[in-house]
């Protein structure tokens, strides 16, 4: 009877969307566009943030990633943090073979937990990871997740996509009561948000396709900036008991600095000490005092709990336990300063030697994960965490880059202090004695100032003598037989270190017949190379700024002379520049003058060639020797 | 009489007591009591650049009669003296402990640090955190308040564990120095437990006594009382190319070997490796996982499919490996036993070690070929003890084909790229044993030769650059990391980070890779290239480095002493032949000497030299051998010696004069 036909098809179609669901995997239906630089492609990725009252935050995700080639195997598997306050409530993963077949479905068991910290730390989240392995490529895997979010939200960024990865549909959507109030921000795209009102709730969806992979090539900006991403925090936010706003930076900073306020009350005895240290002295001396103070008796642990992860501990805390982390040292050091009368904020700061994402000005989206902390009046920047900086100076950990000022009128951004090629200076100057069978005695005395110091700072403050002379000849670009001598120093005062050393060394120039070649400037290469690369497509920043001015003398060994002496060589660029000159200054002494600066390269794809020649000119010019000849 | 008696309790006291050396026998201090010397001190002399130094650390280990079942009560003091708090690595203060189905559990974990001005602290519970590391283990982390320099630090915890066959090992040596460690183990004479020692010298002190202990029914039983103890022990640190520093650690480990039951014969748990064998072959998640074919069915029909119409026995195996390789993926886990059955690996696509290579043994006995599992321990797993049959000692297995008359065939599906009679090299550790009850013979597992042969011709030109041909062929475990990478990138990516990496003007015109897929056979790859700046051109001369590529560009070997014997985990041969092609108008000036150097005892050599073949050819030839795998650290000179030797000769100039 056809009324109970049209009832068994109607069921058919109701069942069939599985089943044409999962085939909609299968490879053959990629975009051709999509394949060039990719070793993944997001087949479709859904994430519904639902906001659904003041305290609670639900964030379910399901994605499909196709893996194409063992380079994009990491997609097949989802880490994700908990915490007290936020719990996952659901993780499930599938396989389907590259026709786009369903092979199988994750178990409870498959979900792995591991800690998050290191040795000298302690964190109270975990990682619950899931991995979803196939033998033979392409695959797909489908992640499906839901994470409950209490009383703490402040936003989240998603990146669309990542290096060697290409999308085929991607959506986010915001539901939210009615009157919910946000910011958002998209990077390299020009998405809208599609809005829609239904039953008391507002959403919003960003839908986004075709992204074209963009490769992984080495020195992009660290932090992918070329990818798409969308950015959103809430007007209101909140961690624990602690609300705030954060439609500016101004009041992010604000709450920021509400939560870690009235923490900073120390003992009677220790206010009395800090008095008493400080008794008399000019604001300078007392900030240096007290951060020596600070550098001499505590060390850097990092224990976070709650909402440790963005309050720091009471002072008191650290005076008594004489450690803390990034945030507790800066707090403790800020109190310290109070008793003397010095006003000093904390500063929110993304640190690493390779620099820092972003901040924006349109939308306050935070991406730190260190803690400095400012003095307004000096106009001076302390790492707490440092035993030995000199005062004041940050290092390339987190220098020439945006932070956020936790003032008590809420947030400001300043930029901290950037080092050029003029701060960055490495001065040597070498002995060369040369022997009959190519070995030679190496005496060198180099003083390094700004960021080349920082290095041996660091083995003066971490390494005794033995180690340190261990360390020296298993990094010397020069196999060493003996070390006669090895001294480091360090100015307690300014970025300034010194090194001074009289080695012996096997095989500095090689002999051939009756020739010997010397290589000018083995015991100081400059050993710095571009991979080659015409179609590079991602921008390529290379930040470091540094000069470098060596004066070398060689001794010849009785019997030899100067058969040729390399050219002159001078390079210029924008990126920076070379000089290298080789004389004669008598029958048996030769001298080598180089001087090389570096400048920050920051440039389009289209320029790569042209850095690459720079640096391999500079590499061939540095590869320069003079050739002796024994004479009977 | 009464003398008598008196000689006899000094014979007997003798008998059971070894006299510690004098001099060395630290008192052990107890919970709490400092010496002021030790207060005082402000460097260790035999070390005095480190850290901090461990002043005791004492260890006991019971196995108590719980009633029901046996248990062992393991017992911890350990007091450090901390000269550099802010280096001081705090992983010395973690208690790690299996938690995983709560294997192990920690109770009464007391901390206490003591200042060199004589106060004593207690380091309250808030101060140390219990965190779970992975699923099989979690850790105590104690993080010490105010710590100062020259600060004592002690802490002492007890750990349950049911686990009576092997009881928890102590380890002397740490990566900071020892001055005294020291441990006592007390079994009951029902339980007899082998030593495992692994150790530098003889003990500083190795006691024996009798004894006795509580029984759960109230009664006391005898038990041995054994005693261990080194003092001044090094920092352990690890050098290059070593196994793996955990077997130069002084340790010792107690296995069961024997239930000397006294109302019945006694059974011996350590037996014989016939027996050991004989446990494993019937073991649910080990023999019999081969052995009964429903564990591996769907497994099993994958294979049929595999093999379709071969009908050639003898490449069963190949076919074997081929098939578990690309239907299992290896999770990086080595073990000897399966999570569950071979189909559920298979199901899983993925397994460890033991799933894969055991599937192999499943599949190629039912198909009626004699293949057995070989059991081993990896080399950072530590080396084997032949002389104890007790499986614990592995963890990982690899398959094996036996072939009467001939030498059998070698399986390790953990690595794809890996041909038949290739293993991984975590699996060569000197040997294995085979897995067989009726004949449980050790096997002696020597890894292969990595052979690389380079062979150019290729002219030089007045401008510097060098162009012409060059054909790369490579055979062995490197062969398998080329195919990885060829998987992985494409063939100008490989080649650039595999053929001249040290000249950055080097361009590839063609490349022709022979023999990917081929397992078993040498990979080739047969190039056209240009290497601009190989040449430098002053006024009339020439010089050119000839050696583009080799096994080792630069010495690994820095230092000038060695503590710890050098291994390499492969045979290694180089041969690099150029002919070269001058640019017309020049000649050699000069021809660089020949060069024949040999290590001690065969264990290697090395050969250079270049001809002039005519008046515009030079041929250069650069020939490197190892044939040893392990070096003493006495032959650590010549060594080296040959090493630098080997970079010199890579660094070669030719001297070109315009004639």
């Amino acid at each position: 009877m056809p009324y109970t036909k049209f009832l068994t098809l109607f069921w058919l179609l109701a069942i069939t969307p599985l089943v044409a669901q999962n085939t909609s995997y299968s490879c053959d239906q990629i975009p051709p566009a999509l394949l060039p630089f990719a070793h993944s492609v997001i087949r479709q990725s859904e994430t519904v943030l639902k906001i659904k009252n003041d305290r609670t935050i639900v964030e379910e995700q399901r994605y499909a990633v196709t893996i194409l080639d063992p380079m994009g195997k990491r997609e097949s598997r989802l880490s994700i943090y908990e915490n007290e306050f936020q719990k996952i409530r659901q993780l499930k993963g599938k396989v389907f073979d590259a026709g786009g077949t369903l092979l199988r479905e994750s178990q409870k068991s498959d979900v792995k937990s591991f800690s998050a910290s290191d040795v000298a730390e302690y964190s109270d989240g975990h990682w619950e990871i899931l991995e979803m392995d196939h033998h033979s490529y392409p695959y797909t895997v489908e992640f499906t997740s839901r994470v409950e979010y209490d009383d703490f939200f402040w936003g989240d960024s998603y990146q669309l996509q990542k290096l060697g990865q290409s999308v085929e549909k991607a959506s986010i959507q915001l539901v939210a009561p009615v009157g919910f109030q946000f910011k958002w921000k998209a990077l390299n795209t020009q998405v809208q948000a599609f809005q829609h009102e239904e039953d008391k709730k507002h959403s919003w969806t960003w839908e986004f396709s075709e992204l074209g992979a963009l490769p992984s090539e080495p020195f992009t900006p660290y932090f992918n900036e070329e990818l798409v991403q969308l950015a959103i925090i809430p007007e209101q936010i909140r961690m624990g008991e602690y609300q705030g706003v954060a439609s500016t930076w101004r009041d992010l900073g604000r709450f920021f600095y509400d939560i870690n306020t009235n923490r900073d009350i120390l003992s009677p005895e220790m206010t009395a000490t800090i008095q008493q240290m400080t008794a008399g002295k000019s604001d300078a001396e007392k900030v240096e005092i007290l951060y020596r103070y600070l550098q001499q008796n505590h060390r850097y642990i990092s224990i976070q709990i709650g909402i440790g992860g963005w309050q720091t501990l009471p002072a008191q805390f650290v005076e008594q336990k004489k450690y803390g982390d990034c945030k507790a040292l800066s707090n403790y050091m800020k109190s310290m300063l109070k008793v003397a009368g010095i006003e000093a904020w904390q500063a929110l700061v993304y640190a690493g030697e390779k620099g820092a994402p972003s901040l924006y000005n349109d939308i306050p989206y935070p991406r730190f994960n260190h803690v400095i902390l400012y003095v307004p009046k000096q106009d001076m920047w302390l790492e707490c965490t440092s035993t030995s900086n000199p005062t004041g100076y940050l290092g390339s950990f987190t220098s020439d880059r945006r932070v956020l000022l936790l003032t008590p009128d809420g947030g400001v951004l300043r930029q901290t202090p950037g080092m050029t090629a003029q701060d960055n200076v490495r001065y040597s100057n070498t002995d060369i004695v040369l022997y009959e069978q190519g070995n030679a005695t190496i005496q060198n005395r180099v003083k390094a100032l700004g960021e080349p110091h920082d290095v041996y700072r660091e083995w003066i403050s971490k390494k005794k003598q033995p180690e340190i002379e261990r360390d020296f000849v298993e990094q010397a670009p020069f196999g060493i037989g003996k070390i006669n001598r090895l001294q480091l120093t360090a100015q307690p005062k300014r970025p300034e270190a010194e090194a001074r050393y009289s080695v012996e060394t096997n095989n500095f120039a090689t002999r051939s017949g009756k020739r010997m070649f010397v290589p000018v400037n083995k015991a100081n290469p400059l050993r710095r190379t571009l991979p080659d690369d015409e179609m590079r497509l991602t921008r390529l920043s290379l930040p470091d700024a540094f000069t470098w001015q060596d004066t070398l003398h060689f001794t010849l060994p009785a019997g030899f002379v100067l058969e040729n002496a390399p050219p002159a060589q001078e390079i210029f660029a924008d990126f920076g520049s070379y000089h290298l000159e080789v004389q004669a200054l008598s029958e048996n002494k030769i001298l080598a003058i180089r001087n090389i600066e570096i400048r920050p390269v920051d440039v389009e794809a289209k320029r790569y060639q042209e850095v690459r020649k720079f640096y391999q000119d500079m590499a061939k010019a540095d590869a320069s020797q003079f050739v002796l000849v024994k004479q009977n | 009489m009464r003398k008598n008696r008196q000689i006899n309790l000094i014979i007997i006291l003798s008998f059971w007591l070894v006299m510690p050396l004098s001099g060395i026998a630290q008192s052990v201090q107890k919970w709490g009591k400092v010496s002021e010397d030790d207060l005082q001190m402000t460097t260790y002399a035999p070390d005095p650049t480190c850290t901090a130094v461990v002043l005791q650390d004492v260890g006991s280990i019971v196995v108590k009669d719980l009633r029901d079942h046996w248990g062992v009560n393991f017992e911890r003091h350990r007091r450090i003296k901390i000269f550099d708090p802010v280096n001081f690595d705090p992983g010395q203060l973690l208690i790690y402990f299996r938690s995983n189905q709560n294997l192990e559990k920690i109770t009464g974990v007391d901390v206490q640090m003591f200042y060199p001005d004589g106060r004593r602290i207690k380091i309250s519970e808030d101060n140390i955190f219990t965190e779970a590391i992975n699923p099989n283990w979690s850790a105590k982390k104690i993080f010490l308040p105010n710590l100062q320099p020259g600060c004592i630090v002690e802490y002492r915890y007890e750990l349950r564990s049911e686990d009576i066959v092997t009881l928890h090992d102590w380890n002397f040596q740490t990566e900071i120095p020892t001055r005294w460690s020291e441990v006592t183990v007390i079994t009951p004479n029902l339980l007899e437990y082998a030593n495992l020692i692994n150790r530098p010298r003889d003990f500083d002190v190795q006691e024996v006594e009798t004894t006795n202990v509580l029984a759960s029914d109230g009664n006391r039983v005898p038990a041995k009382l054994q005693r261990f103890g080194f003092a001044n022990l090094p920092a352990l640190n690890e050098e290059p190319f070593m196994t793996t520093i955990e077997d130069y650690r002084a340790n010792i480990g107690f296995q069961l070997s024997t239930i000397n039951y006294t109302d019945r014969p006694i059974e011996r748990y350590m037996t014989t490796w016939s027996n050991t064998a004989f446990q494993l072959e019937n073991h649910e998640r080990l023999g019999v996982q081969y052995r009964k074919h429903q564990r591996f069915d769907r497994l099993w029909k994958t294979f049929v499919d595999e093999v379709g119409p071969v009908s050639d026995r003898k490449l069963l195996p190949e076919i074997a490996l081929r098939t578990v390789s690309k239907y299992l993926k290896w999770n990086g886990q080595y073990r000897i036993f399966t999570d569950a059955s071979l189909d559920d690996a298979y199901d899983r696509q993925s397994g460890s070690s033991a799933e894969l290579n055991l599937a192999m043994v499943a599949l190629l006995q039912r198909a009626g070929i004699d293949a057995v599992p070989v059991l081993v321990s990896t080399r950072s797993h530590g080396s084997l003890r032949p002389q104890y049959p007790f499986y614990e000692q592995f963890n990982s297995i690899v398959a094996y084909v036996r072939q009467p008359g001939e030498s059998g065939v070698l399986l390790d599906a953990t690595d794809p790229y890996q041909p038949v009679n290739e293993l991984r090299d975590e699996h060569y550790n000197g040997g294995g044993w085979q897995l067989d009850s009726r004949n449980p013979e050790w096997l002696v597992m020597l890894p292969p030769l990595i052979d690389e042969n380079w062979l150019g011709n290729m002219a030089l030109n007045e401008d510097g650059s060098m162009s012409g041909h060059f054909s790369l062929s490579v055979a062995g475990p490197i062969a398998a990391d080329w195919r990885l990478e060829l998987d992985h990138g494409t063939p100008d990516q490989v080649m650039r980070k595999r053929f001249g990496s040290h000249h950055t003007d080097l361009r590839f015109d063609s490349i022709e890779i022979e023999g990917e897929k081929m397992l078993d056979q040498s990979l080739h790859a047969n190039v056209k290239c240009r290497v601009k700046g190989a040449a430098d051109r002053v006024n009339s001369f020439i010089y050119c480095k000839p050696v583009l590529d080799f096994f080792m560009m630069e010495n690994p070997f820095k230092t000038s002493e060695r503590l710890f014997p050098v291994n390499f985990p492969y045979f290694h041969r180089a041969n690099y032949v150029l002919n070269l092609d001058l640019p017309l108008g020049y000649r050699l000036e000069e021809v660089p000497e020949a060069v024949k150097f040999l290590l001690p005892r065969d264990g290697g050599k090395l050969i250079f030299s270049v001809t002039a073949v005519s008046e515009r050819r030079v041929q250069l030839v650069l020939k490197m051998e190892l044939s040893q795998l392990d070096f003493m650290p006495e032959d650590y000179g010549s060594l080296r010696q040959f090493f630098e030797l080997m970079i010199d000769k890579t660094q070669t100039q030719l001297v070109l004069k315009k004639s």
